[in-house]
């Protein structure tokens, strides 16, 4: 019985905490979005900002993105070449890439590395009460330190999932073309055809949502940011993981908008 | 140059060459190409059209020129007969004559569908958002109802055979005929090996008795 009790308590407890999770975030996003049409506008701290989550995190996600493409093709080459159609393997790398993996590896890629510098910046701000001073100098933090990473990770998804999907594709061209001897233009031909407008489109708007919602969860858990140095540690590992969560949460959900709703 | 400038250059570069890549890839894809240039609309009248989808590709010679754009159920109000009106979009380079045949074929391993037009022999061409009847697919159905009405056919005959009824079947089964053919294929022999050594026997007139 106790046990029982005990048990519903931390069912309870775990839930509102949820809700709480739910309310913060909501809350957050909705006054940053207030907040990035209310001047003044931060212009150089975007560019700041931008440059750090995009420009710098241009090479790692190249090289991943090089990686699956290369993976994609040697994979979907051993089932195809038993069904003699090694033609098929362009389209499969191409959709595969461009509709799905190309965003996702990105947001991933981005949550880790500047999402946690994000979180543990500001989180350090916060336990040393830089926050707090520049809330004496009447300067609004949400305005000065979340918007424009807010602007910059929502600006510069979609970019850098266009250099992934390229990079990507080329992995892909890569492995057939000096490894399967497919020749050259077959492959770019299979690939131009088998691509999209509506897969091209769906795989940046999708990446815009990604940088939103690293940037709102990793400033969330900064906020967040209780103790010294190992509460820092813990924000930034809680932004990682649920950052990874709700990336791919949103992925499911807009896969299967853009499936059901959209076809 | 100093600092602030250069992180506009970097990120500037950086974004460009990201539209211009995005712009390229845009103009380049499938069914871009298709939306500049020009183009015309004709329909195809099917009684029946075995599952082609929307966007499935027309082929003029084997050479893809067009796509399927729509497909229409079209009913007769006072006779409820139906057809399938399909309208495809095709090049405008693409001149199709009048009497052209129009098919549903299956394209690769997958086992999609596309349309096929052979072009006929006359000289006046299908004018844009006109009719030219298609010849239907065989649907899947008739090919099995048809295969099980040969194959009933031939197990009936091979019933007919097993109970040795009629020639064949005689032939094949029946011991009593095949010794009677075994004995006159004996005395045959005979007769020939005879007929070599004797063949004065041919030319052999027995007298007539008077």
């Amino acid at each position: 019985m106790k046990s029982c009790l005990y048990f519903l308590n931390k069912l309870g407890n775990r839930f509102l905490a949820l809700l709480y999770f739910i309310g913060g975030l909501a809350d957050l996003t909705l006054h940053t979005i207030f907040f990035t049409f209310y001047p003044p506008f931060k212009k150089r701290a975007i560019l700041e900002q931008a440059e750090r989550i995009g420009y710098k995190s241009l090479p790692i996600v190249s090289l991943l993105a090089l990686f699956i493409g290369v993976i994609l093709a040697l994979q979907t080459a051993v089932l195809m070449q038993r069904l003699g159609s090694e033609m098929y393997i362009a389209s499969i790398v191409a959709l595969s890439v461009v509709r799905e993996l190309g965003p996702v590896i990105t947001a991933l890629i981005v949550a880790g590395r500047a999402g946690a510098a994000m979180t543990a910046e500001i989180g350090s701000m916060i336990i040393t009460e830089q926050v707090d001073a520049l809330r004496t100098l009447a300067v609004n933090p949400l305005q000065y330190l979340v918007v424009p990473r807010f602007l910059a990770s929502m600006l510069m998804l979609p970019i850098l999932t266009i250099y992934a999907n390229v990079i990507g594709i080329v992995g892909g061209y890569l492995i057939c073309v000096y490894k399967l001897y497919i020749s050259s233009n077959m492959y770019i031909s299979i690939t131009l055809e088998a691509l999209k407008f509506k897969d091209i489109f769906t795989g940046l708007v999708k990446s815009l949502f990604f940088g939103m919602i690293i940037a709102l969860v990793s400033c969330f858990y900064a906020f967040k940011t209780e103790g010294g140095a190992e509460g820092v540690g813990r924000a930034t590992r809680s932004s990682v993981v649920v950052s990874f969560v709700l990336i791919l949460s949103a992925d499911c959900l807009f896969t299967s908008i853009f499936y059901f709703i959209f076809p | 140059m100093s600092d602030s400038t250069k992180l506009e250059l970097k990120l500037g570069i950086f974004v460009f060459i990201a539209i211009i890549i995005l712009v390229v890839s845009i103009f380049s894809v499938g069914d871009f190409q298709s939306w500049h240039s020009g183009g015309y609309k004709i329909f195809i009248k099917f009684g029946f059209l075995n599952g082609v989808k929307l966007g499935a590709p027309v082929r003029f010679r084997g050479v893809d020129v067009g796509e399927v754009r729509d497909i229409d159920i079209v009913t007769d109000v006072e006779s409820i007969n139906s057809f399938v009106k399909v309208t495809c979009w095709i090049k405008k380079s693409v001149k199709v004559p009048k009497d052209s045949g129009v098919w549903v074929n299956t394209l690769g391993i997958l086992g999609e569908k596309y349309i096929e037009i052979m072009p006929g022999e006359a000289k006046d061409v299908l004018e844009p958002e006109s009719f030219i009847i298609g010849n239907d697919p065989i649907a899947m159905h008739e090919i099995a109802e048809l295969t099980k009405k040969i194959i009933t056919r031939i197990d009936t005959e091979l019933i007919r055979l097993k109970t040795q009824e009629g020639t064949l079947g005689k032939l094949l089964y029946d011991d009593q005929l095949y010794r009677k053919i075994y004995t006159i294929i004996e005395n045959l022999e005979t007769l020939v090996l005879d007929l070599k050594a004797h063949p004065w026997k041919l030319f052999f007139i027995p007298k007539k008795k008077n």
